[in-house]
């Protein structure tokens, strides 16, 4: 998984690409959580470039979520697409994960 | 567990399922239609679909998935399973089997294989599209016919939470990073009815400097809406239940479980009060006066803010239901997690290593027998004597440890004798008794095969047909009996029928016409019989006429014959056939009879053994090698001879000769040895294949001195022994005839 990180005044902005899965959570750990600057601010993730997320990549997302109110900002969902929100549907998550589509 | 080793688990289990479900689809054929056999073909077609669909075989999920269905719906009695059908689902097992065995074996299916998948689906499909039976609503949906069954087994069950369970997931941490996906698990969940909530704990997300991205962290808390029984949702979580913390609640579960639930769980009162009050399983009401009533917290005061919208009082379910419910919860058997209990799955090589180490203690014991006897020390003689009882009881332990009974391999034979049957036209009963008998896991395996040829035989050319039956006066359907006991450390099994027995006069025209035996010998039925397993008789062209039954009998007496066995038949004309196979109950390590012959030593297995005598006590008949024991003539032969041993470099003058008279099923034969050493525990090891074609050795054994010994094949000594002794009759005759 990548991480590509924009930051400005008021926001940082994460894309994630590419496979959110366990075979690659450690290295996407350390690519997500390992550098927290500008996480005080508005989080602005990016997640419709994802090809594949299963629990551990939910959980870390969650961590991520968690990161960022330790350090005083806001994550905000910004995109997504349909494989993301099936499983973040599953999972029923509350904000700012709920997607747009009412649970099947 | 790791994902290889689940894997396994999963080839293991499918195979016992797919067993199950073949023995159970018979039973229904049978007639014996209960409502178990329905659940048990069903419980098997639901399993294995779950277990691979957690695996991601989809082949084997696509296919199971349709035949669950019509099995589902069997169950509730919309499709009514008729004989063809029932074949067709026999065909179904059999395609699922073929599906298990190729994932296992790692390779991919073959086109051939997949197109039979599909001509199969589509016969389950007309099943599953015929217009169902008037007595069911003709176009309700599935899930109110569901609804509607359960509200005519109990009308006054009200709608709601009547069918919902409540699952507490605290999956083990090292979950994920074994290959298991809980989104798998819930996804699956999901097909087995509906989720009607999920809620997703993330409380245990530890800090960002002890996370590790490849622990679970998350706990799930879920209803689900099912008609599936608590064993099917159980199944579900089959591969991760070792390491995890799985708690199932069935609809109708008392408040007072609910609250023991909650203090159970380490996420927090509170939290898990709202969540199973947002579910409906208990209402707001209910579980502050529990939690009052209990006085576990005092918080009860913040909570209405907390719940919001989301808040759905249900009334609570009046006293008599739940009673009525658990009434019905006991009755509802949960037979899994019991058998766990009473058995563990164990990799047979891991049984075939300790069998391995005990020989090698048994043989180390053994010199330590000898050693202590040199040093004639009472207090030692005395320690290793208790030792060698403790070795004879692991030994003993540990051989039973691989022992499985002989009922599964019997009940294979239901299909065959089905299929077969069918095939033929014919209509044929199968019978089986002492399926309880115990026999060496090896020795199963090497058995099919010999039994597969003896019952295709007694099937196809034992049992008349129904015409032939008529005339005879005979009931239509034949009668196949299979049959296990022990009997004096032997396994014995019989196959029998009750067909029309063997043509002994075809057996002697043919053997005759070969050149196997002389025309004008007259030769009793037993022997005729045994004509039928040479090989010369059996390779003959036209062996149909010999009502069939010399095909390949050759064959199934060596492959008895290489585990130490013996084969006999005993046959009635007009009135059936039975075959007996006489086998040692274990091959690894035997109780044996040490003897030496000109300073080689051999063991005679123990079992064989009937007495010993001073060889020239006995009245010997002139010129032959035979004694008259008691009256009765023995035959025997010297191991020195056959074995063309050498004589001692040294020869000691007064050796007396000692006979050894053995045993085996019906023949008896003496074998002359030199010294008699009496009883030792023996570790066969078998012969390398080069000498795999000598006759009358079965293999070796290490003895406690360490010399080698030779364990000698008795079946093949006494046939040895009575055919010389014949020959030597014979001379003996016909030199009587023309003296000089």
């Amino acid at each position: 998984m990548d991480v590509n990180r924009k930051h400005n005044k008021t926001t940082t902005t994460l894309r994630l690409s590419g496979e959110c899965t366990i075979y690659h959570a450690a290295s996407a750990k350390d690519a997500l959580l390992g550098d927290s600057k500008g996480f005080d601010k508005t989080v602005q993730l990016h997640l419709e470039q994802i090809s594949e997320i299963d629990t551990a990549g939910v959980q870390l997302l969650l961590m991520l979520q968690r990161v960022v109110q330790h350090a005083g900002g806001t994550l905000r969902l910004q995109s997504s697409n349909e494989t993301v929100d099936q499983v973040l549907r599953i999972f029923n998550l509350p904000a700012p994960w709920q997607t747009q589509e009412a649970p099947a | 567990m790791s994902m290889e080793s689940a894997l396994q688990t999963f080839y293991a289990e499918a195979e016992e399922l797919l067993h199950n479900m073949e023995a159970a689809l018979l039973r229904l054929e049978d007639g014996e239609a209960d409502s178990e056999t329905m659940n048990e073909i069903f419980r098997a077609a639901h399993t294995i679909k779950g277990s691979a669909g957690l695996f991601g075989l989809h082949a084997i999920v696509g296919f199971t998935h349709v035949v669950e269905n019509l099995l589902d719906r069997a169950r509730a009695g919309t499709v009514i399973i008729d004989t063809h059908l029932q074949g067709v689902l026999l065909r179904c097992r059999d395609h699922m089997a073929a599906l298990v065995a190729d994932v296992a074996n790692g390779r991919d299916s073959t086109p051939d294989l997949l197109q039979s998948g599909d001509l199969l689906l589509r016969e389950l499909m007309a099943y599953l599209e015929a217009p169902r039976s008037d007595a069911v609503a003709a176009d309700a949906s599935e899930t109110e016919q569901a609804a509607a069954a359960a509200a005519q087994d109990d009308a006054n069950i009200p709608p709601g939470r009547a069918d919902t369970w409540h699952l507490s997931l605290r999956l083990g941490p090292d979950v994920l990073r074994n290959g298991m996906d809980p989104l798998s698990f819930i996804r699956f969940l999901g097909t087995l009815g509906e989720i009607t909530q999920l809620v997703t704990l993330d409380d245990h997300l530890p800090d960002l400097e002890s996370y590790d991205a490849e622990t679970l962290y998350l706990a799930f808390e879920i209803d689900l809406r099912t008609d599936a029984g608590r064993a099917e949702i159980e199944d579900v979580f089959t591969f991760v239940r070792d390491d995890s913390d799985i708690r199932i609640l069935p609809p109708y579960t008392k408040v007072e479980e609910y609250i023991q639930l909650i203090h159970s769980l380490p996420e927090g009162n509170q939290r898990l009060g709202e969540i199973l009050i947002q579910s409906g399983a208990l209402t707001r009401d209910s579980l502050e006066r529990a939690l009052t009533t209990q006085a576990i917290i005092n918080q009860q005061e913040q909570k209405p803010q907390l719940l919001g919208e989301i808040l759905a009082v249900q009334q609570a379910i009046p006293n008599e239901v739940v009673s009525a419910a658990l009434e019905r919860q006991k009755k509802s058997p949960e037979r899994k997690p019991a058998a766990e209990a009473r058995t563990i799955r164990v990799d047979a090589e891991k049984l075939d290593h300790l069998i391995n180490l005990i020989g090698e203690l048994v043989i180390s014991r053994q010199r330590v027998d000898l050693l202590a006897a040199q040093t004639g020390s009472g207090p030692l003689l005395e320690a290793v004597a208790a030792l060698g009882g403790f070795t004879e009881h692991i030994r003993d332990a540990a051989l039973t440890l691989r022992m499985v009974q002989i009922g599964d391999t019997f009940q294979r034979f239901r299909r065959i004798v089905r299929d077969t049957a069918h095939e033929l036209g014919k209509s044929i009963d199968l019978e089986i008794s002492g399926a309880e008998t115990e026999l060496d896991r090896s020795m199963v395996e090497k058995l099919t095969d010999p039994l597969t040829h003896i019952v295709r035989n007694a099937l196809d050319h034992g049992i008349e047909s129904v015409e032939t039956r008529r005339e005879r006066g005979k009931s239509d359907t034949g009668t196949l009996r299979l049959s296990a006991y022990h009997d004096a450390g032997n396994i014995v099994i019989e196959i029998s029928d009750d067909g029309g027995g063997l043509n002994v006069e075809k057996i002697r025209a043919k053997a005759v016409a070969n050149g196997l035996i002389d025309p004008n010998l007259e030769l009793s039925s037993y022997d005729l019989h045994q004509l039928i397993f040479h090989p010369g008789l059996s390779t003959a062209e036209k062996v149909t006429d010999l009502s069939g039954r010399g095909v390949g009998m050759d064959v199934v007496k060596r492959n008895i014959e290489a585990l130490q066995g013996g084969i006999d038949i005993e046959s009635t004309p007009g009135e059936g056939t039975l075959f007996r196979i006489r086998l040692p109950l274990t091959l690894a390590i035997i109780d044996g009879f040490h003897v030496a012959a000109r300073n080689t030593q051999f063991i005679i297995p123990q079992t064989t053994v009937l007495e010993c005598m001073d060889l020239a006590s006995l009245p010997a008949v002139k010129g032959r090698n035979c004694v008259n024991l008691r009256g009765e003539p023995i035959p025997f032969i010297r191991l020195s001879d056959i074995f063309a041993l050498a004589p001692a470099a040294f020869a000691v003058q007064d050796v007396r000769e000692k006979l050894v008279v053995v045993q085996f099923g019906n023949e008896r034969a003496g074998i002359v040895v030199e010294h008699l050493y009496g009883e030792v525990q023996t570790v066969v090891k078998p012969l390398s294949p080069i000498f795999q074609a000598l006759k009358g050795v079965g293999g070796s054994s290490l003895l406690g001195s360490g010399d080698i010994a030779f364990i000698l094949d008795i079946p093949q000594l006494i046939e040895l022994a009575i055919l010389r002794e014949a020959r030597q009759a014979a001379q003996a005759g016909r030199k009587q005839e023309q003296p000089l």
